[in-house]
């Protein structure tokens, strides 16, 4: 990480460093404050990065909409703390919410702690602006919870992790804050309850997570301490954990997935594990798996060991002329 | 074309390719009959193989081809320039597995949407995307447009239920984007394919979410004066932060046409607008929800309102909601079934505007929306033999597109841009963004074979490919 780094303050100071790069024939590589290079990019040389992190602004929060207008540098924490006073959060709960920037959780593939009730991380992004790597600005999307104009480009470019635009702009969605939430501990032996196999006689998780060995769950306006005599928990200890577990996930070298049936086996490993997506924290995901008794095929490891082989020819259809983002030294 | 033709006979055999005029009428146009082009032959593959053997086939004869499902899309989307071949996927129907323990299931294109839910309900799960034509639209129709419904408002739309796809690509190679498993792919192609308009690939198997079926549904009505005060009470419900899974308006237009319809489910005729609220989830959640709910509709001065906790209740009110499009449909020789979306604090703005347009165009509009999404569907009726109405309806729906744009919403939230709005995708993006979708979609589908002419502004020489308003040809 010793190449040099360019941090422009505005989405025109990076439009302009990256029109100067292409003239130049020298490859950038978009990224934020590198809390999750380490795990996406482990050999990245490129010759200088972009580093969005200044681009820091929330640009606007449209409470009645429920939407919002960010630049990538801002953090998850910082976009919470603006939007909690209308009773809004983002979607998503992902490993280094306070350190991490909005850009990083977005453009790479990461774990959401939400997933369950809203969906991965990208499911939240309804628009952007961006960057191609010969500096010309592009949008997608729309500011609207819906629309399908146009190619849904900005759900490409998310996952691209940086090397086919870089992005200077986001328009998310917002969801309501859970309005009633009780926090659990749940005994081992009452996971099946949790992960009923008949979703109907499930009980109604919004959150239900693993760390250090313990299993927690949150449901918004559901009481099951009668029905199950599960431990209730204050809020304040149940936010502990669920950071812990944000914590571990971003520690690990891995995030695999498994087949939602399997989600009962991770109570069993000690790693961190959001059961409702099936999804679990390794260094060594693949040994993780052949501990479960699982066969490799069945899980699914993230960042994914191979590069797609469709990257170059996208790369080459978004900037035909200019050195593509992340293209080497 | 002959050549062609004797080709995909020997693929699929005699029965399976049609080309002769009565065997093409049915093609000729989808739900927007807006525009009508006869393609030059209809292929109906009855397996994967042969599919992909039909696509290998139109790649080395260099013939352009489009997806087709149930013809039920309404942006034209599933129409092919002269000369070109329409690949009818209906009787690729099957449910080739259901995973009931990880909630999902992997269907081929034809498969119709509802009947999927039918299914899997034995498991307790069902498909949530749920499109006005969901008992004869296909799965793999609403993979190409993206398809959204009532229920979307909670649930998201199809981009949130297709979790992968085999996918055939232009040049008859197959590749698989996506994973039914909650890890996505570095580059999400299975998202892009999405809401592509069959530009991109042919799904040939498709990986679907489901989701559990509700421990409790309620359905509330509210009967109001005026459209601003239903959107008002949609507001106040979605600031207090209730989820509620469908928010549903009717204008006083609409309604009229369902209670003289075979549709009729007793809306109050008087009503300026009727509002259906529907919650599901846990049950004691849910009705203490239902009790917000139920506070809020009463709050703006209602003419009536429901509360429906049976399921012959609960279909007794959606009854109108759901036959409103068949209703409406009898209204005119002709109708012209709109998409915009405006931010949701925005509806009573823009059906003001809806209504101004009204009066001045002199065309009747009925009006629907998914309130909560912002979605509006306003409903033209008109002949289209009359060339002076069918000039009125477009710039009428012209003006209602602009006014979405202006107020920062979209073009199309759940239609598509098809061949309808392409004129006008250059207003809501700009010519740097146009001409990067162009150059991927040439990424996936270098000649342009798979549905030219759709999602993107048509190329020069290619409008006169498509005749307007039922322009049939002597």
């Amino acid at each position: 990480m010793s190449a040099e780094r360019l941090e422009p303050d505005s989405a025109a100071a990076a439009a302009e460093l990256t029109r100067a790069a292409a003239a130049a024939r020298r490859s950038l590589l978009p990224c934020g404050r590198h809390t999750r290079l380490r795990r996406h990019f482990p050999d990245a040389a490129p010759a200088a990065w972009l580093s969005l992190r200044r681009l820091d602004r929330i640009r606007s929060v449209d409470a009645d909409d429920q939407t919002c207008v960010v630049e990538p540098g801002v953090s998850e924490h910082a976009l919470n703390e603006a939007v909690a006073p209308h009773g809004l959060e983002l979607g998503a709960a992902a490993p280094c919410a306070r350190e991490g920037t909005l850009g990083g959780l977005f453009l790479a593939p990461d774990v959401s702690l939400l997933r369950a009730p809203w969906g991965p991380p990208r499911d939240q992004v309804l628009g952007a602006s961006w960057l191609l790597s010969d500096g010309t600005p592009v949008r997608s999307g729309a500011r609207v919870v819906k629309s399908v104009a146009g190619y849904d480009v900005t759900r490409l470019f998310l996952g691209s992790r940086g090397r086919l635009a870089a992005c200077t702009e986001l328009t998310l969605r917002l969801r309501p804050r859970p309005r009633a939430p009780r926090w659990y501990r749940v005994p081992p032996v009452q996971l099946r309850a949790w992960l009923h196999p008949d979703p109907r006689q499930r009980v109604p998780a919004r959150l239900l997570f693993q760390v250090d060995g313990a299993l927690w769950a949150q449901t918004d306006g559901v009481d099951v301490a009668g029905a199950l005599h599960a431990g209730r928990v204050d809020a304040a200890e149940g936010l502990a954990a669920f950071e812990r577990c944000r914590a571990a996930f971003g520690a690990a070298a891995q995030r695999a997935a498994l087949p939602f049936s399997a989600a009962a086996a991770l109570a069993g490993l000690a790693v961190a594990a959001d059961l409702l997506a099936a999804s679990f924290a390794a260094d060594d995901a693949g040994a993780a798996a052949a501990a479960l008794g699982l066969e490799a095929g069945l899980c699914r490891v993230v960042p994914q060991p191979a590069p797609s082989p469709w990257l170059e020819r996208l790369q080459q259809a978004c900037a035909p002329a200019a050195v593509p983002f992340g293209g080497g030294p | 074309m002959s050549a062609l033709a004797a080709e995909l006979r020997r693929i699929v055999g005699t029965a399976a390719v049609r080309d002769d005029p009565a065997g093409l009428l049915a093609y000729e146009s989808d739900a927007l009959t807006l525009f009508r082009c006869k393609p030059a032959a209809v292929v109906l593959p009855g397996t994967r193989d042969q599919l992909i053997e039909v696509v290998a086939a139109l790649h080395r004869h260099d013939v352009p081809f489009t997806a087709r499902g149930a013809g039920t899309g309404l942006s034209g989307g599933a129409l092919v320039p002269e000369g070109g071949v329409i690949l009818g996927l209906a009787r690729l129907n099957r449910i080739l597995e259901v995973r009931p323990e990880d909630a999902c299931a992997v269907v081929e294109p034809g498969v119709v949407n509802a009947e999927l839910s039918r299914a899997v309900e034995r498991w307790g799960l069902r498909y949530a995307p749920d499109p006005a034509s969901q008992n004869v639209c296909t799965v793999g129709g609403n993979l190409a447009e993206n398809a959204g419904g009532p229920h979307c408002f909670r649930h998201g739309m199809t981009a949130q239920h297709v979790l992968s796809a085999e996918v055939l690509l232009a040049d008859g190679s197959v590749e698989t984007w996506g994973t039914t498993l909650a890890a996505e792919d570095d580059l999400d192609l299975r998202g892009f394919l999405v809401g592509s308009e069959g530009s991109v690939g042919v799904a040939l198997r498709i990986g679907v979410r489901l989701i559990p079926l509700p421990e409790c549904v309620v359905t509330l009505f509210g009967a109001y004066d005026s459209v601003q005060d239903a959107c008002a009470t949609v507001s106040d419900i979605v600031a207090a932060g209730l989820t509620p899974v469908a928010l549903e308006v009717m204008d006083q237009k609409a309604v009229a046409a369902v209670e003289a319809s075979l549709y009729r489910a007793g809306y109050p005729l008087e009503a300026g607008a009727v509002l259906l609220v529907e919650v599901e989830g846990p049950a004691q959640k849910t009705r203490d929800d239902a009790d917000e709910i139920e506070a809020f509709l009463r709050r703006r001065r209602p003419l009536r309102v429901e509360r429906a906790a049976t399921p012959e209740q609960r279909l007794a009110l959606w009854k109108g909601r759901k036959g409103a499009g068949g209703a409406l449909g009898r209204l005119g020789p002709d109708s012209y079934v709109m998409d915009g979306v405006v931010p949701r604090s925005r509806l009573a703005q823009v059906m003001d505007y809806v209504d101004q347009v009204e009066a001045e165009s002199g065309l009747p509009v009925a009006n629907l929306f998914h309130a909560g999404d912002g979605n509006i569907h306003p409903h033209f009726s008109y002949d289209a033999r009359d060339p002076q109405q069918a000039r009125a309806v477009e710039e009428a729906g012209a003006r209602i597109l602009r006014r979405c744009l202006q107020l920062g919403g979209s073009l199309t939230g759940e239609h598509g841009i098809g061949l309808e709005k392409q004129a006008f995708l250059g207003e809501q993006f700009g010519a740097a963004d146009i001409a990067l979708m162009e150059r991927l979609r040439r990424a996936f589908n270098p000649r342009d074979r798979l549905n030219p002419g759709k999602g993107l502004p048509l190329g020069r020489g290619c409008a006169e490919s498509f005749h307007r308003h039922g322009g049939y040809r002597a």
